[in-house]
């Protein structure tokens, strides 16, 4: 038989074998080659964090409308932190906020924060609630009226993008944010400043109600898309709100 | 070859090739990982769900722009044989680990939510009109499906079963499991804020498998239309001369514009049979006669040259042509027999024999 003609059941020739000496290690080297190039040039993930490996616990104000909030006071003159509460899953924290609605509350939960915004989120829900003996008096919100804003950039869950996915943005997290917003996690909108500084608004309705039933509907085809809205923007404590009107988002 | 069907015919090459393989994808998916997670740390740090996502699905492109070089390699240069031996196992593998990279990805992005994860990878993005907009994860579960449907068939039984025609032109849509994957990272992960390295990548592994299977396919057109059989006489045509043909090897003649056949000079003769071998179509006429039997250089199946049927117990067939030598031109009658038909090798005469090999 030839000398040079690769059979896979019969002896290796040695022509192949001193060819594959060569050629393998080659393409062992290659392939660790592009898996580190492959690796190394993915984007900054962000420094958002979900923090699972301890508990926090906050007490405040729980309101349900928009959407569940923790009104926490600010120690020292801060503004009043409002923090949005969540369960674990795409799934908002209408379920088991409601029954404590305007309540003065203590709840435990993971925290979950980026560029100073922060969101809680219940595991154990009602255990980890409780509502405090003794509240303050209740005020009405205290809102700020900013004026209206023509906004660029892009709505987005908050729960992903402040660190539950790392990165929770863009076209690769479309489909995952669609389902986080439309299980009731409340939808944000992130600009950009050319410095690179991020603004996070909270969205309602014109009227400011939360983003419920079609209003819904017509903002979801948008999620995680590059867009433009426009509305009234407010400000509750360390929180933007914008209201606007969810058929009005334009693609850019 | 085989006679019965085992779920792996094991021998000493295939063992080797699957530890590299096992190896290549374990050594690629470590590397991605720990420069993944080493590059940000802390609070800064990337999910370790998305970069296996990411991981895995890299090292599946990779694994299949490999599968589609080594063909056209293979039709290039013989010394790249060996890698296609056992590409059927690169395949399957490849396919494992495309399929942790969609399970992850289904699990990831669509799980944990109010709709069916499956139904949501077809429905929670819905811009099927936009091409930047449009939704990239159903053309990944398409390519996966394909890929899946040649995994579940790469084997023997299949094959068989199917028919080698019908199993060949379904292993033939990996190319569109592959357009299907480009597609998917070019409307995908591509559209969003990332380096420029990944869109040169792929674009530039997509011009290399199309520059191997074009360089390819003119070489096989320019034999093709070197090598045609010219009309001798009525029923015959002249596929050149015996003096063309080392001996032990074979001239690959095209008969009547289309059909290819493989011209054997060997101990007893010449012989001329199918071009194609029953197991996946292999190309016959570049194999060599080994221990009396022409023998395909894809996975190593053997045919007796007199009678195109597999040794026994064996039990593969090929059509065998009648074949004369006059002077030192060889005439071949372009009617095939049926497969397995003896025919008579054409003697060389003997004041003009001499082996050239």
């Amino acid at each position: 038989m030839s000398n040079d003609f690769y059979v896979g059941y019969l002896p290796l020739p040695q022509h192949h074998r001193r060819f594959l000496i060569v050629l393998l290690p080659v393409i062992g080297l290659l392939a660790v080659l592009v898996s580190f190039i492959l690796s190394s040039q993915q984007s900054d993930p962000g420094d958002g964090n979900w923090d699972l490996a301890s508990t926090t616990t906050l007490t405040g104000r729980v309101t349900v409308d928009p959407y569940p909030i923790l009104s926490v006071p600010g120690s020292e003159g801060a503004p009043e932190r409002q923090v949005l509460l969540i369960t674990m899953g795409k799934v908002g924290g209408d379920g088991f906020t409601q029954p404590v609605a305007g309540e003065w509350i203590t709840v435990t939960g993971y925290l979950i924060a980026r560029d100073g915004r922060t969101m809680l989120t219940v595991k154990h829900a009602p255990t980890d609630i409780t509502v405090a003996p003794n509240s303050p008096a209740r005020e009405p919100r205290r809102t700020i009226s900013l004026g209206r804003h023509r906004l660029r950039g892009e709505i987005i869950d908050p729960k992903c993008y402040f660190g539950a996915m790392k990165p929770g943005e863009g076209k690769v997290h479309k489909a995952c944010a669609t389902l986080c917003i439309a299980g009731g996690i409340p939808p944000m909108f992130v600009t950009r400043s050319e410095a690179g500084e991020r603004t996070y608004y909270l969205l309602t309705d014109s009227e400011g109600n939360g983003l419920r039933g079609d209003a819904l509907e017509a903002l979801l085809p948008f999620v995680a898309d590059p867009v433009r809205i426009e509305g009234e923007v407010d400000r509750w404590g360390d929180l933007l709100v914008c209201r606007m009107d969810p058929g009005s988002v334009v693609r850019e | 070859m085989s006679i019965q069907y085992r779920a792996v015919q094991w021998n000493r090459h295939k063992r080797i090739y699957d530890l590299l393989l096992v190896a290549g994808v374990v050594l690629f998916i470590a590397v991605f990982m720990i420069v993944g997670l080493t590059r940000w740390q802390g609070t800064a740090a990337a999910h370790p769900v998305t970069l296996l996502m990411r991981a895995t699905s890299s090292c599946a492109i990779t694994m299949l722009s490999i599968i589609l070089m080594i063909g056209p390699a293979a039709r290039l240069s013989p010394r790249f044989s060996p890698l296609l031996y056992n590409r059927r196992h690169f395949g399957v593998t490849m396919f494992l680990v495309a399929l942790i990279h969609g399970a992850v990805a289904v699990f990831w992005y669509h799980g944990f939510g109010i709709v069916n994860p499956i139904v949501s990878v077809f429905t929670s993005n819905a811009r099927y009109d936009s091409l930047s907009g449009f939704p990239f994860q159903p053309l990944g579960v398409l390519a996966l499906a394909i890929l899946f449907v040649m995994a579940a068939t790469s084997h023997d039984f299949w094959l068989k079963n199917l028919t080698p025609t019908v199993w060949k032109t379904l292993h033939m849509l990996v190319y569109v499991a592959y357009a299907l994957i480009v597609m998917h990272v070019t409307l995908g992960f591509l559209q969003d804020d990332v380096s420029w390295v990944y869109g040169a990548l792929l674009g530039g592994t997509a011009v290399v498998i199309i520059t191997l299977h074009l360089v390819t396919g003119v070489r096989e057109w320019r034999r093709d239309s070197r090598d045609e059989g010219q009309a001798f006489g009525e029923g015959w045509i002249d596929v050149g001369s015996v003096d063309d043909i080392e001996l032990n090897h074979a001239k690959v003649v095209v008969l009547r514009g289309c059909e290819r056949i493989a011209v054997y000079r060997h101990a007893d003769g010449i012989s001329a049979i199918s071009n194609v071998c029953a197991h996946q179509n292999g190309p016959l006429g570049e194999g060599r006669i080994v221990d009396g039997c022409v023998t395909c250089p894809w996975h190593g199946y053997q045919y007796l040259v007199h009678n195109g049927q597999s040794p026994p117990p064996y039990t593969e067939k090929i059509p065998t042509y009648d074949v004369r030598v006059e002077g030192r031109r060889i005439l071949v009658n372009p009617e095939a027999n049926p497969p397995g038909t003896e025919v008579t090798p054409a003697s060389i005469p003997s004041e003009t024999s001499g082996d050239r090999a």
